[in-house]
This record gives structure tokens, sequence and C-alpha cells, in this order.
């Protein structure tokens, strides 16, 4: 129950967000973040947008992995 | 960067890199002359784990065991019964529930069989649909299984909330929802039992109470953990930190899932989850009682609490599924197949146990993918 997918907000209106993944749009409650705005990424969970995604934070960890992959 | 940022995500994915952990944690294993048992608390840590294969791949001495980390396996079958006595005993009741509990057995029946006899029973995604139930079944009473963690239950708050705005009064909650830290505590408490040597901690409810919560974990029990993203990469991330911790003997928590995950958690979330929720004494399937780990309504929105509003015995004699080991699934004690239930007269088609119906309890996993 606790499964959650990435998604990108599209639009925002009032406390609902428009989310879009990989072709599949669907609307969800921000009414659990502060300032969401379109072109952010967040994790949605029944219907709820429960946190952000941290593209940096992402980067730089696959960034991290990556590096070390070459150096092997 | 916008255009390839779900590129960046699905790196979390990547063949090299899966398979140069696993070579890390071959060599790591190779080290340690013992048996390992790491312990992920997780639904759907335990589906992924099962989904990809994973501990197939480990080495023979690191053991992946599953805890209770599924909401609706760990909710007792008191509760399912309670739901059942309220749909036989008052005529005008609407039940809505998310889907995994649709089908869960009670002592007698289950939501889909009364379903199946005409009751009326609402399958929601998101709890604020409870809402628009109640507008279509303005003369009925809308029951909703209020089931879930702290993942969950801030989007619950916000549906108390709206009710109250809109003053729909035509409905109220079953709350069974249950706080994460008091039960993994209770779990702690009883290492005696059995032993864990490392926890996979959940990464979506971490996304609400932050991993700064977990620090007791390592001070009180000296056992490590690491906070999981749910990608093949995060998972063997997660189980190399964990064997490096125990090969230097240094535990501590490490946040691995650090791109959804922040120490202090989703703090607005957290708040909305106290304005409508206070903690109290609940009843997990495989715990037994354990205090602080349940949900309650706050004075404040009592109105919505179905068991005030109905008249709910507190003791409906239970009837338990003869032979069902789920309780000692759900604590990790014994791995699914060696229930003798298990794939011959417990299945997903025809469940005996919460663990089989839930899409992300152990007995479905390995059901559905390690059999």
């Amino acid at each position: 129950m606790c499964i959650a997918v990435p998604m990108r907000i599209v639009k925002v209106k009032d406390n609902v967000g428009i989310c879009e993944y990989e072709g599949t749009v669907r609307e969800a409650r921000l009414d659990l973040l502060e300032d969401v705005k379109v072109g952010d990424y967040v994790i949605i969970h029944t219907g709820f947008a429960i946190q952000k995604i941290d593209i940096e934070d992402a980067l730089e960890t696959i960034k991290i992995y990556k590096e070390i992959e070459s150096l092997k | 960067m916008k255009s390839n940022t779900f590129q960046i995500l699905s790196e979390f994915k990547n063949v090299a890199i899966f398979h140069r952990e696993l070579d890390k944690i071959r060599l790591l294993s190779s080290k340690i002359n013992k048996v390992v048992k790491f312990m992920e608390v997780c639904g759907t840590h335990t589906m992924q784990i099962s989904y990809f294969g994973i501990r197939k791949v480990l080495p023979q001495n690191v053991e992946l065991i599953s805890g209770p980390g599924c909401p609706v396996c760990v909710t007792p079958i008191e509760y399912v019964d309670k739901a059942i006595y309220l749909l036989k005993k008052y005529n005008n009741i609407v039940i809505a529930t998310f889907g995994d509990m649709f089908r869960v057995p009670g002592s007698e029946s289950s939501l889909e069989v009364e379903k199946s006899k005409g009751k009326i029973v609402e399958v929601v995604y998101s709890p604020v649909e409870v809402i628009d139930i109640a507008k279509r079944y303005r003369n009925n009473e809308v029951v909703f299984l209020s089931i879930g963690f702290e993942t969950t239950m801030p989007g619950i708050s916000v549906l108390l909330q709206e009710l109250k705005r809109l003053k729909i009064e035509n409905v109220s909650l079953l709350v069974g929802n249950k706080f994460f830290l008091p039960a993994m505590r209770s779990l702690l408490n009883s290492l005696d039992k059995f032993f864990v040597n490392g926890f996979i901690l959940p990464g979506h409810l971490s996304s609400i109470i932050g991993s700064n919560v977990y620090k007791d974990i390592v001070k009180n029990y000296k056992i490590g953990g690491v906070v999981c993203g749910f990608e093949p990469v995060d998972i063997v991330i997660g189980i190399r930190t964990l064997l490096e911790m125990i090969g230097n003997g240094n535990v501590s928590i490490v946040n691995e899932y650090s791109r959804v995950v922040k120490p202090e958690g989703n703090i607005k979330a957290k708040k909305i989850i106290s304005r409508t929720f206070v903690p109290t004494e609940s009843l997990w399937r495989g715990l037994g009682w354990v205090a602080d780990s349940g949900a309650k309504l706050t004075n404040e929105y009592s109105f919505f609490d179905a068991e005030k509003r109905f008249s709910i015995p507190k003791n409906i004699p239970t009837k338990k599924q003869i032979g069902c080991k789920c309780a000692e699934v759900i604590l990790g004690k014994i791995k699914p197949y060696q229930c003798s239930l298990f794939g011959k007269v417990c299945s997903p088609e025809k469940p005996v146990g919460a663990c089989m119906v839930s899409s992300e309890g152990s007995c479905a996993a390995y059901y559905k993918y390690e059999r």
C-alpha cells in the first residue's frame, strides 16, 4: 500500500496538480507540500504528492556510482 | 536537464551499477564467516526484492527476511470483523476501502463476499474519493476503512479536514492506522526470539517521518539500517552498506534514498497528521498489542469516529484460520513457503491469510515470483 510513483507536475490549479509519467497523466493533491511548481518531480501515493524528488541529489548519486564504474 | 530527468531516475535500474554492487556484496560476505539476516520492513520492498529476483543472486550467507511492513497484513482479523459487523447490522452502511482490504478474510466473511451478497462496498484509490462517495450515497452512512502508516495518514487527514469544511456528515472512519516506530521498537524488544543484523528501512514512509528518527535504534539496539529507495540499484546499495557496517563493526543509519527522504521528513505532512490523529494502543497481527502504535482521532475530529457513531461490540469473537501462519511470516520468523497452507489451500486466487491477499504481502510476493 505504500507503493508510490515518481511523476512530473505539468499543471497546478489551487491544491491539485496534473502529473505526468511516460504518457500517463493523473491528478494529485498537493496539500502536503510547500511551493510546488510546474516542472517539479514528486512522489505520488494514494492520490497525494507526499514528497518532492531532489533531482540534483539523484544526479549526484548516479554520477558517483558511474564514476566508480568507469574507474573499474 | 528537464527532458531527461526520468532518464536520470531510471539510472537506479542500471544493470552495470547493479552488478558492481553485487560483486562488492559477494566480496564483503565472503569475509564474514556467518549467516547475516537483513529485514525489510516495507511491503513495497518485499515486492520489489521478489520481483527483481534479488534474493536469488545474493550469496548464501546473506538472507533477506520480511518484517511487519505491509499495512494490510498487520491489520488484525478483528478489524475486518468490525467492518463486516457494520455491514450486517446496519442496512444503510456503505463501506469505502482501499482495494487491498477488499479480499482480506475476516472470521466468517470478507468485504468481497458481502458485496456479492448485495452489500455496498466501494473501492477507492485515494482517501479524498470518499467525498464523492458520500455525495453519491447522501442517504446512507459511509464508513471509510482508514488503514495505513504515516505514508497514507496525511492524505486521510486532508480528507477529514475537507469533510469538516464541506460539512459532510454522513461519513465516519473505522480507524486502524498505525504509527511505524513503536512497532519497530516492539519488534526490536523481541529480538531475543529471532535475530536480525540490519534493517532495510522504508523509503516512502521515511519521506514523511524522516531519517533522523531511526537514530535511537542504533543507540539502543546496536543494529544499523539503511533507508532505501525501491529500484534494484537502491536495494543492492542498501545491502552492500549493511554488510560494510558488519565488516567494520560501525553500525549507523545511512540514508541511501536522499533524493526523496530528508533527515527531518515532511514537516507539513507531520503537522497535518497531528491535527487529526493522536497515538493510542493498537493491535497488530503478529505483534499483538503495542503501546502508542495506533491512531485515534483528536477531540476536534472525534465526530467522524465510526466506533462512536455506531454500536460495535468491543470483543467480537474471532475465528482464526487454522494453520495460517501469517503472524510468524510478518515477524520474519518463517518464510512463506514454510507455512503448510502456502500454495496448497492458500493462493492469491483463494487467500486464507492477509499476507497472501495484499499486493505487498510476503506470501503474495513469494507466490508470484519465487516459487
